[in-house]
């Protein structure tokens, strides 16, 4: 070559370097924010005599909440898995509700019928422009002032009874035998699916109706049929599910946490290889992926082991020295980390490889030493992971107890009964909606259908007048254009949004609290008061809600992409 | 005019790699001062891959560029020298389109060049008698046709004081009627003695103008000569398929 | 026809003059209430639905069982909370700031479109047809029942003469909407002194003593805000010429919000402003050689050391003991050195820019004086903020807070650097991923002790600083779809033409960005607007609070025991009438972003 390739700029004008300079700076910068600020409120916790515990999750809460599932045992677990439960409760049957109703208003909207039209306009713009907390605490406030129960009610019948303890109505709860019967219902959903294809198949193949979506729901109904008599048979699930709770809280809790850390070091090890494989650019490296993938874990475990040697050894050091020696330590380590990567490129034939692909790299393991310490560093979590997990199995076994036929549902009418002091009271047997679950329900429900409905709108007006004109073209009816041609399409726009507007319900569930809704935050915000174990409860919230927003999204993405593959 | 003596742009074993795809496999080339070079090829062939390198839109992987005597690494200063005595001309346009057209070409000159606002507006009204739409100086992109957005956009490019002009594919996106009016721009650029390196698929202009064409394929140059040679007497099998087809 | 052209045999005007399309009430009924017979049923059922609900509302409204007392009687408390009487002209100054400025931008930028006779008249009816049905429907006692139906009808059919006056004049756009809030406006000052309401006696503890206006201590200051609002626009349609108005009035804009809120907490210490006025001056000084050296004399790299030495100097000097006004003056001093290569500019401009830091040093020493003076403004509580201004001043401090650090993030998950790009999206998605309870919550419980002893914040200030980081995050993701909208020949258009990133995004990608997702960052205002009434949860003492706790527990010198419901009704009302003039006000500018589209 007639110029020297490699003439290296100063590094305070290499572009490279300073673009990951700048990045660099702003990490460490923030980590030692976070670090600051973490030391300082662990100072601040102990001048109070407390340390960060998540002990309050097994002590006795010796709180009664009005509302949920019975308190036993009473631990502060089982009192956030209460809240959890209430959340989830209002979250479902909200979305549920949520969805018909603004659907209905969102066409209502659309209507040429004038009335209907204005109504349905009038309800979006009052609901839509009031805060939601106003409107949780207006409903609370209704029900509060309802007239108390008098002896009059007593032992007559009626669809429902309200009082400013809670409404009552006619309900079906899941009885002894309702696991062992969800069981057929399960195989029943599988089954219909078999039944489902099987049809389509007949109708592909012969051209004539089969009747396909019928065929499937009957299917289902068959197996929950068969399941209400013969659903005992399902009992010898309890011990298998025993026996799978026993196997795991026997496996030591150093296991689970090899394991985690092979999974890291296998994803940075599958990560970099995959990296190494997006480079090359001849056929025939002279080294193997598993040899780059084999070579790059050997390197992350040694980083680790330096890293971790270094900070056993250094325990005592504080302050400046420390941390200068922990850069030196890491210094060395990526000096390493570079021969290595010079080492392997050229034999997997990797070329053109820049400044910032060595960044990328490094930056992989650090990331990998990191992520490992702390899953070492805390070290309740092996134990933590194998209790839950066997105690959901542990759970679940004694569902499928019963070896009679028992009904999988139990009628509850509404009553009223006198209790205590000649209290009269909305009977416990019935299903009493306590007026925090009435006021947020209601709530939450009218203001994410007034979202709904403006979606649901915009999505069938989205769908282009062509398409109606089509449709209008081909002689179908007004319902038929509907239901083939504009809300198939329109779904499929609304879908996103809509996914969007049960995220905002699920975190608006939060807003309980105002009516003292026993809600996950509520339940976390008394044990904190208890406790004074604000941090970990915090935690555990952001935790739940994150799961919980990653779980509907990730629903909601799965049903958009499948939608898309059928749109295709 | 006469193509200097100096070399001013010099392309050695240049390598580009889009993942997996080597989109330049080696070019290796040298473009004097004042030369016109047109640039033909089969889409997908690595021209407009090649004229983003010399600017460093694209950043290449392997081989050496130089330009007016520096060199293309990752130093800032050597990229801000380079990208500044190099305009270029896009074949989507791409003016601003929240900027009044003068703004356009005046953005750069105040800011990056550091010129007094009279002064580059003065300049702005030169470039845009010279390309012959003085009267649309207040006018925002969007009320322009085609034809006078690209050669604003010419303006643009020259009202930074260019030493070397890259434009890749400036018709491509035109109606015909509008396609000369932007050639004859570009004539009387070359004939002021703009060093130009231009991807175009307009065989006319690459005749009448050029000083040498240079065919690309498969990410390389496969011939290249004055046009002279090039149409009347190409020598690779793969130039004949593709003069054969396109005119 | 041989030649393919179709000739029309020629006919009279008047015998292809086109029929009037039918029109009517008749035939309007018949197209909108009974097309078909699904229709006629859907009618029914709407009226009958429409009636209840009319009857239903009213029927709670006007219930003797309603204390409206309540709200009316604590009007003040519900506004302002305990904000002391003296001190109120803090309060009326500040409105009336907001306003004036508000006409001036309204002339200045020639803002307002025009509106037709016939749109009014309709609107004008629909409420005469409300209160006709209401005063027909509602369980009302008689004499008012008379009056609503007489007003009703009587709106009506003024409306109605005044369209048939007109006839085809009603339906061109030709009054300014301006002048229609104008009368608006007049018209609602005007009722201040009209509208009269029973006053409960204090000494007596009767509810309905006397008869009094409605606002016997506001109507005064609202007079003369309108006032000052017609001012403003005067003088805003005299100087909209000049050339720097814009960015004078963008500027105040900015200002306006730490200026009023510090303000209604302090009054300015006079006894410390020769002691910062060193300090301001110092700055001036020594800074505005930096700043002008580094405009001035083409430094290169030098300069970039001395502006890094000086950022360094900045950071620092939050780690030791020093003068707030002096870390803020170093940071400032900082960036304008950082960015002068950048936005240093050229020949008069780089004057410019030396005078845009003074002014920033001035600013800063200024709105420090507010700051550290000692509270003029004593109450029980600690910051003398709550009711509904608490509300305002969360809202917009929240919004104008978290728009920066918005933009910001948004850039930092749109950047082509993995790790700003991992730790933005991190902290958008982790904000986004919990409720804001939680995050308020946490701002009450956690935050402080994140500090050393003796550091501590205000409530209200914790809170703003917890709403702004939420906001931020919601902002980022409004903006990444402006962002993301900016095609990518843009940017490669900037890099040719040799720009530098900075100079880049400020130029050109953001502000088509912005441009782009105006009505997302008005949704996004409305929401933020709703969401503090959050605040009533963690103790704030805002409008909600007071309406549900604190109002329904009085019963000295009257009893206003219950009276939660009244209370939360004219809670919703306040909230109602901002949230939907936002709401219309962006549905506006997004039909004029979509017609002006260039």
């Amino acid at each position: 070559m007639a110029i020297e390739q490699h003439q290296r700029p100063p590094n305070w004008r290499n572009a490279t370097v300073l673009k990951w300079a700048a990045q660099i700076a702003v990490l460490v910068g923030l980590v030692f924010l976070f670090v600051t600020l973490g030391a300082q409120s662990l100072d601040n916790f102990a001048d109070r005599g407390l340390t960060y515990s998540y002990k309050f999750l097994s002590d006795p809460t010796g709180v009664s909440f009005r509302e949920g599932i019975p308190l036993e045992p009473d631990t502060g677990a089982r009192a956030l898995y209460l809240g959890l439960v209430n959340t989830l409760r209002i979250t479902i049957s909200g979305i549920v509700v949520a969805t018909i109703l603004g659907t209905i208003i969102g066409v209502a909207r659309l209507s040429h019928n004038w009335i209907i039209n204005k109504i349905a306009t009038v309800y979006i713009e009052i609901i839509r422009n009031i805060p939601l907390l106003v409107q949780i605490i207006f409903w609370g406030a209704i029900i509060q002032q309802l007239k108390a129960l008098t002896d009059e009610h007593i032992g007559t019948y009626a669809f429902w009874f309200t009082s400013a303890k809670g409404i009552t109505v006619p309900w079906l709860f899941p009885d002894q035998g309702f696991y062992q019967w969800l069981v057929f219902v399960i195989i029943g959903f599988i089954a219909a699916r078999f039944v489902y294809r099987w049809r389509m198949h007949i109708k592909e193949d012969e051209g004539r109706e089969t009747y396909a979506i019928s065929w499937a729901v009957g299917t289902i109904l068959v197996a929950g049929l068969i399941g209400w008599f013969a659903h005992p048979l399902f009992a010898f699930l309890g011990g298998i599910l025993n026996a799978i709770g026993d196997g795991i809280a026997a496996i030591p809790a150093i296991v689970i946490r090899l394991m985690l850390l092979v999974l890291v070091v296998a994803g940075v090890g599958w990560w970099i290889m995959r990296f190494f494989r997006g480079l090359r650019a001849g056929d025939a490296p002279q080294m193997n992926n598993r040899a780059v993938f084999g070579l790059f874990a050997a390197a992350l475990l040694i980083a680790l082991a330096v890293v971790g040697g270094f900070l056993a050894l250094a325990g005592g050091l504080e302050g400046g020295p420390f941390w200068l020696s922990l850069g030196a330590v890491i210094a060395v380590l990526v000096v390493g980390l570079k021969y290595l990567i010079d080492w392997v490129a050229p034999r997997t034939l990797v070329s053109g490889l820049v400044d910032d692909d060595y960044f990328r790299v490094i930056f992989a393991v650090g990331a990998g030493v990191t992520l490992i310490g702390i899953l070492v560093g805390i070290e309740a979590i092996g134990e933590t992971i194998i209790n839950a997990a066997s105690a959901f199995f542990h759970f679940l076994a004694p569902k499928f107890d019963s070896t009679n036929v028992a009904a999988p549902f139990r009628y509850a009418p509404p009553t009223v009964d006198v209790r205590g002091a000649g209290f009269v009271q909305l009977s416990q047997e019935s299903l009493v909606i306590t007026p925090g679950f009435f006021a947020l329900w209601v709530g939450v429900t009218l203001y994410t259908a007034s979202f709904i409905a403006e979606i649901v709108r915009g999505g069938v007006l989205a769908v282009s007048r062509g398409q109606t004109e089509a449709g209008n073209a081909l002689g179908l009816s007004r319902f038929q254009l509907y239901r083939f041609i504009v809300l198939p399409q329109a779904f499929r726009i609304v879908l996103p949004p809509i996914g969007n507007q049960y995220l905002n319900l699920f975190k608006n569930t939060s807003l309980g609290i105002a009516v003292a809704f026993s809600d996950i935050v509520m339940v976390g915000q008394t044990i904190y008061n208890q406790t004074g174990q604000t941090v970990p409860v915090v935690s555990l919230w952001m935790a739940f809600y994150l799961t919980g927003s990653l779980i509907l999204s990730s629903i909601v993405n799965f049903a958009n992409r499948r939608l898309k593959l059928v749109e295709r | 005019m006469a193509i200097g003596e100096k070399d001013i742009i010099v392309c050695d074993g240049v390598k580009k790699w889009f993942g997996d795809f080597q989109a330049l496999t080696g070019v290796t080339t040298t473009v004097k001062e004042r030369e016109v070079v047109v640039v033909i090829g089969p889409s997908g062939s690595g021209k407009s891959t090649f004229i983003r390198c010399i600017n460093r839109l694209e950043q290449h992987q392997e081989g050496v560029i130089e330009v007016d005597g520096v060199l293309m690494t990752n130093d800032l200063r050597n990229i801000e020298q380079i990208r500044s005595e190099v305009g270029m001309v896009f074949q989507q346009f791409n003016l601003f389109p929240h900027l009044t057209i003068m703004d356009n070409i005046t953005l750069a000159p105040i800011w990056v060049r550091k010129r007094p606002k009279d002064e580059a507006e003065d300049l702005a009204m030169k470039l845009l008698e010279r390309v012959g739409i003085p009267e649309q100086a207040h006018k925002y992109p969007g009320q322009l046709s085609g034809g006078q957005q690209q050669r604003v956009a010419i303006a643009r490019a020259l009202a930074m004081e260019p030493k070397i002009m890259l434009f890749d594919e400036p018709t491509s996106a035109l109606d015909p009627e509008m396609i000369k009016e932007v050639l004859d721009v570009m004539k009387e650029l070359a004939e002021s003695g703009m060093t130009m390196v231009v991807v175009t698929h307009e065989m006319g202009f690459a005749r009448e103008v050029a000083d040498r064409v240079l065919f690309f394929d498969y990410g390389t140059i496969v011939e290249e000569g004055t046009p002279e040679h090039f149409f009347t007497n190409p020598q690779h099998d793969r130039t004949k398929l593709f003069l054969s087809q396109i005119l | 026809m041989a030649d393919g052209k179709i000739i029309l045999p020629d006919l009279p005007a008047a015998e292809i003059a086109p029929e009037p399309p039918p029109k009517g009430a008749v035939v309007w009924m018949k197209d909108n209430l009974f097309s078909t017979p699904f229709s006629v049923v859907l009618t029914i059922v709407g009226v009958l639905l429409a009636a209840a609900s009319i009857r239903g509302f009213f029927g709670f409204l006007v219930n003797p069982e309603r204390i409206w007392q309540a709200v009316t009687t604590n009007l003040r408390l519900l506004m302002v909370q305990a904000y002391p009487d003296q001190h109120m002209w803090r309060v009326w100054t500040a409105v009336g700031a907001v306003v004036v400025l508000t006409t001036l931008s309204l002339a200045v930028w020639r803002v307002g479109g025009r509106t037709s006779a016939n749109k009014l008249t309709t609107s004008a009816m629909g409420v005469g047809g409300f209160l006709l049905a209401a005063g027909l429907l509602a369980d009302f006692p008689a004499s008012m029942r008379l009056t609503w139906a007489a007003v009703g009808a009587g709106v009506v059919g003024v409306a109605y003469l005044v369209r048939r006056m007109m006839g085809d004049r009603a339906k061109v756009d030709n009054i300014p909407s301006l002048a229609v809030a104008a009368g608006l406006a007049i018209g609602a000052v005007a009722s201040l002194w009209v509208l009269q309401v029973p006053v409960p006696d204090p000494e007596t503890g009767i509810r309905a003593a006397t008869v009094e206006p409605l606002a016997n201590t506001t109507r005064l200051p609202w007079l003369w805000i309108l006032i000052a609002g017609f001012v403003g626009y005067g003088l805003g349609t005299r100087v909209r010429g000049l050339r720097l108005m814009r960015p004078l009035l963008v500027g105040a804009w900015a200002l306006s919000y730490p200026v009023i809120f510090l303000h209604l907490l302090r009054g300015v210490n006079f006894r410390s402003v020769g002691e910062y006025a060193l300090y301001g001056v110092a700055f001036a000084v020594v800074g505005g050689v930096i700043i002008y050296a580094l405009v001035n004399l083409n430094l290169g790299e030098t300069g970039r050391l001395i502006s890094g030495a000086l950022l360094v100097a900045a950071l620092a000097a939050w780690a030791f003991p020093t003068l707030i006004v002096v870390r803020l003056l170093l940071l400032v001093l900082a960036a304008f050195a950082l960015a002068a290569p950048t936005f240093g500019g050229s020949g008069g401009n780089k004057w410019r820019y030396v005078l845009i830091y003074l002014g920033a040093v001035l600013v800063i020493v200024y709105l420090m004086l507010l700051a550290v003076g000692t509270s003029v403004v004593q109450t029980q509580s600690a910051v003398p903020f709550g009711g509904f201004m608490v509300t305002w001043l969360l809202a917009i401090g929240a919004v104008a807070l978290s728009f920066p650090i918005g933009v910001t993030l948004a850039l930092a998950r749109t950047s082509t650097l993995p790790i700003f790009r991992v730790l933005a999206t991190i902290y958008i998605e982790v904000v986004r991923g919990v409720p804001l309870i939680t995050w308020l919550l946490m701002s009450v419980v956690v935050f402080p002790f994140l500090f050393p002893e003796g550091v501590e914040f205000e409530d209200v200030v914790k809170v703003l600083l917890f709403f702004t980081f939420f906001s931020a995050a919601y902002l980022a993701e409004n903006v990444r779809g402006g962002l993301q909208a900016v095609s990518k020949g843009q940017n490669e258009a900037s890099n040719a033409l040799g720009m530098s990133t900075v100079q880049r995004t400020a130029f050109i990608t953001l502000p088509q960005a912005l441009r782009a997702v105006i009505p997302a960052l008005v949704g996004q205002v409305i929401a933020t607007f709703k969401d503090t009434s959050l605040v009533a949860i963690v103790g704030l003492f805002d409008i909600l609070l007071i309406a549900k706790n604190v109002v329904p527990n009085q019963s000295q010198p009257f009893n206003f025991l219950g009276s939660i419901k009244e209370n939360l009704v004219f809670v919703a009302l306040v909230y109602w009438i901002f949230t939907y003039v936002f709401s219309r006000l962006s549905q506006r500018i997004e039909k004029n972003l979509g017609v002006g589209e260039r």
